[in-house]
């Protein structure tokens, strides 16, 4: 029972902030919703009993890319930009039938789904969420993945250092 | 582990109380002790030998003017100064002050609480805890504080990956998370500050910017910035970033001693007085590099994070892997 009300309140969290996210129209209040929403998503990681993603997902996402949002925004002023006629709003309808029809989608897959723990009780599976398990599976199981992930993270990082190089180069050094 | 919640409860509010009264004269002997190193007495009318003086800051400050500025964001600008106090308070749960005790029947962990990964949430909680500074900045509606805010996020950014990488040693070393496990890992090899001697200086660097003090103290530069970050701030508001930024100071105190001095660990006296000891010397550490070193300029805070510190902490890092993978693979 607790944990379920633990449950709901993580959830609401989550889509209320996330709605915030995208509907509040100053960017630093959107990144302080953005923020409740992550720390939601690591509340249901520590119910799902994976205390090293929550607690990383708190230290990266929480803790240094919203940081790096709210820095941007601080130094670029948070006035929302100018509001005129929203170019697309003709299509709006198209939106809001794709919501529905994702909505119905998402239903019809739920209530159909045989995924065990969707109807019957959640169960507990082997250890897969201690640092120990997740560092077996990253340089054991899935070292290639690993590997090849933080290959393009790393020409992602020289790429953006090399962009930033010739925007300083072009200023003269300043 | 089962204690009951009374008990739990009551040793909660032990630990609060007793670091909310080391806050209180932390600050007493902070200006005691610069006063020192500057060839004067510091404060000594208040009471016996001034030990009255947190007493009566605490009474200006609760008589203040609970005031908010006139282009303040009201919500946040009050949500700020909780953030800093409760992420700093929570924090202590983490350490570990001495091997459990039994007292009538019942097995008392002298640990708020003992989890598998307790050095993850620490540093999850040392990060929340700068929106304190930046919502607490923005909130405020004044250009001074704007800027405290930007620079505690460009500084937390670049100092917390060097902190990280600084204990990663440890970790490697002592096989676990948990600040528990590490203490008993030193209690069978040595205190991890002999292993790991490069990862502690940068760690106490780390460590000095992370919270935010001299001669880190770019958010608050009062000689720029008015008092940066908390410029707006005034009466208990202003005394809960105080208390937050002396509580985070008592706790990262408490971590460094706990993962490279051996946490509790000592002769003769129980666990927690040598606990208490080592968090001293570093906050004496911690108050005289105030007292000596002047601020960076902001550039230079930038280039000593990522082309020094960075580098050196990465380089441990390799080496010590190298070292316990080659040599203490079991």
């Amino acid at each position: 029972m607790g944990e379920r009300i633990f449950f709901a309140i993580a959830a609401f969290g989550v889509i209320a902030s996330a709605v915030g996210v995208i509907t509040l129209r100053n960017p630093f209040r959107a990144a302080v919703a953005l923020i409740v929403s992550l720390l939601s998503v690591a509340l249901i990681f520590l119910l799902e009993r994976a205390p090293f993603v929550a607690m990383i997902q708190v230290i990266v996402y929480a803790g240094a890319v919203v940081v790096l949002f709210l820095f941007v925004i601080a130094y670029l002023g948070d006035k929302p930009p100018a509001v005129g006629p929203d170019p697309l709003a003709r299509y709006q309808v198209l939106a809001w039938l794709v919501i529905i029809g994702l909505g119905i989608e998402g239903f019809l897959a739920l209530g159909n789904s045989r995924l065990p723990g969707i109807r019957a009780n959640p169960f507990q599976v082997s250890d897969i969420g201690s640092p120990r398990a997740i560092g077996r599976a990253f340089l054991d199981s899935f070292v290639a993945e690993f590997e090849g992930t933080s290959l393009v993270l790393l020409v992602a990082a020289i790429g953006a250092v090399l962009l930033a190089r010739r925007a300083v180069l072009g200023e003269r050094g300043r | 582990m089962n204690e009951p919640l009374v008990i739990i409860t009551i040793e909660a509010l032990i630990t609060v109380l007793v670091v909310l009264n080391a806050f209180a004269f932390a600050t007493l002997w902070e200006r005691k002790l610069l006063g020192r190193f500057q060839a004067r007495y510091g404060p000594n009318r208040a009471g016996p030998v001034g030990y009255m003086q947190p007493l009566a800051d605490l009474l200006k400050l609760v008589f203040k003017e609970d005031f908010v500025p006139e282009g303040a964001n009201r919500v946040l600008f009050q949500i700020a100064p909780l953030i800093s106090v409760i992420t700093a308070v929570t924090a202590i749960a983490m350490i570990p002050f001495g091997d459990p005790i039994h007292v009538d029947g019942y097995t008392i962990q002298l640990v708020g609480a003992n989890v598998s990964v307790g050095l993850l949430v620490l540093f999850a909680l040392s990060g929340l805890a700068t929106y304190a500074l930046i919502l607490g900045g923005w909130a405020s509606g004044n250009k001074y504080s704007l800027l405290g805010a930007a620079r505690s996020a460009a500084q937390l950014v670049s100092y917390e990956v060097a902190m990280g990488l600084s204990v990663v040693g440890v970790l490697m070393i002592s096989r676990s998370m948990s600040l528990v496990d590490i203490v008993h890992g030193q209690e069978s090899s040595t205190w991890y500050i002999l292993l790991q001697p490069v990862g502690f200086i940068v760690f106490l660097v780390a460590a000095v910017a992370e919270t935010n003090r001299p001669p880190f103290d770019l958010p608050e530069a009062e000689s720029e910035l008015v008092a940066g970050y908390h410029t707006e701030y005034a009466g208990m508001k202003f005394a809960m970033f105080q208390m937050g930024e002396y509580v985070s100071m008592m706790v990262i105190s408490a971590l460094g001693a706990t993962l490279f001095l051996g946490g509790y660990l000592g002769p003769w006296l129980p666990g927690f007085v040598w606990l208490v000891i080592k968090i001293v010397v570093l906050l004496f550490l911690f108050i005289w590099m105030r007292a000596t070193l002047p601020r960076l300029r902001y550039d230079q805070l930038m280039r000593f994070g990522w082309k020094l510190l960075l580098p050196i902490a990465t380089a441990n890092l390799v080496i010590t892997a190298i070292v316990v993978a080659v040599f203490f693979q079991t």
